[in-house]
């Protein structure tokens, strides 16, 4: 019996201009500060994010960045 | 309470106390392959598989996740069978998306990716081959860029044809 592969629902392929970007209008409305955001607020965010970005990159190197193949 | 600071190793933790199968992509992983810019959100890619959404649901449940279009809680149907969720957590904005078609199916994504460890977790990060694909296909004047960096970083990149646009 002929065995069917189900299409898998994404939006990881082309022709889905129009979903992404409602999901990137959404997104920049909601993340990007608003113009009279303080600088220490904004200061903050970037320190915050300069640290997640610092702590990746060494739980990169703890596992060597190894790939998996 | 919902953050918008992203927290990628609380919200790591949280996948891999729920057993989910996830591979990290979008920003934190152009980060993890030292393209280093700033991000504003979590991605996930998780398999098409109705068992792990579940894990991944009591996953963004454990960090107060709410949908973010309109706040509401969690229900298996936002993520069953669907291809992407948008939620709002303690651990910042998280993202779950579908694998697509090869190249960029979650099976070769998480074969391709690279290993990371926050303390006693062990995760993975989608390499650079599978990057390069996410972002050819999104195309964005951000994903433009992203390119332009990691090719400063890594040289040519390596570019798998993608159905539908090579």
């Amino acid at each position: 019996m002929a065995v069917i592969k189900r299409r898998p629902i994404t939006l990881l392929e082309p022709g889905h201009q129009a979903e992404w970007a409602t999901l990137n209008e959404e997104k920049r409305h909601a993340l990007t500060p608003p113009s009279g955001t303080a600088v220490s607020e904004l200061l903050r965010r970037g320190q915050h994010l300069s640290a997640q970005a610092a702590g990746l990159l060494r739980a990169v190197e703890r596992a060597n960045g190894r790939t998996r193949s | 309470m919902a953050a918008l600071d992203p927290e990628l190793d609380i919200a790591v933790a949280a996948m891999a106390d729920a057993n989910a199968r996830f591979v990290v992509v979008g920003g934190f992983a152009v980060i993890a392959n030292r393209f280093i810019r700033a991000t504003e959100d979590i991605d996930f890619l998780v398999p098409d598989d109705a068992e792990n959404d579940l894990h991944v649901l009591t996953a963004l449940r454990t960090l107060d996740g709410i949908r973010f279009r309109d706040d509401a809680p969690l229900r298996d149907e936002h993520l069953l069978d669907q291809a992407h969720l948008r939620t709002k957590t303690s651990a910042g904005v998280i993202d779950i998306l579908r694998g697509g078609l090869p190249p960029l199916d979650y099976e070769t994504v998480e074969q391709r990716a690279i290993r990371a460890e926050y303390g006693d977790v062990e995760f993975l990060i989608a390499g650079l081959t599978s990057i390069v694909g996410f972002k050819r296909l999104a195309d964005r004047p951000r994903d433009r860029n992203d390119l332009i960096g990691l090719e400063e970083v890594h040289g040519a990149l390596p570019i798998d044809p993608l159905p539908g646009l090579d």
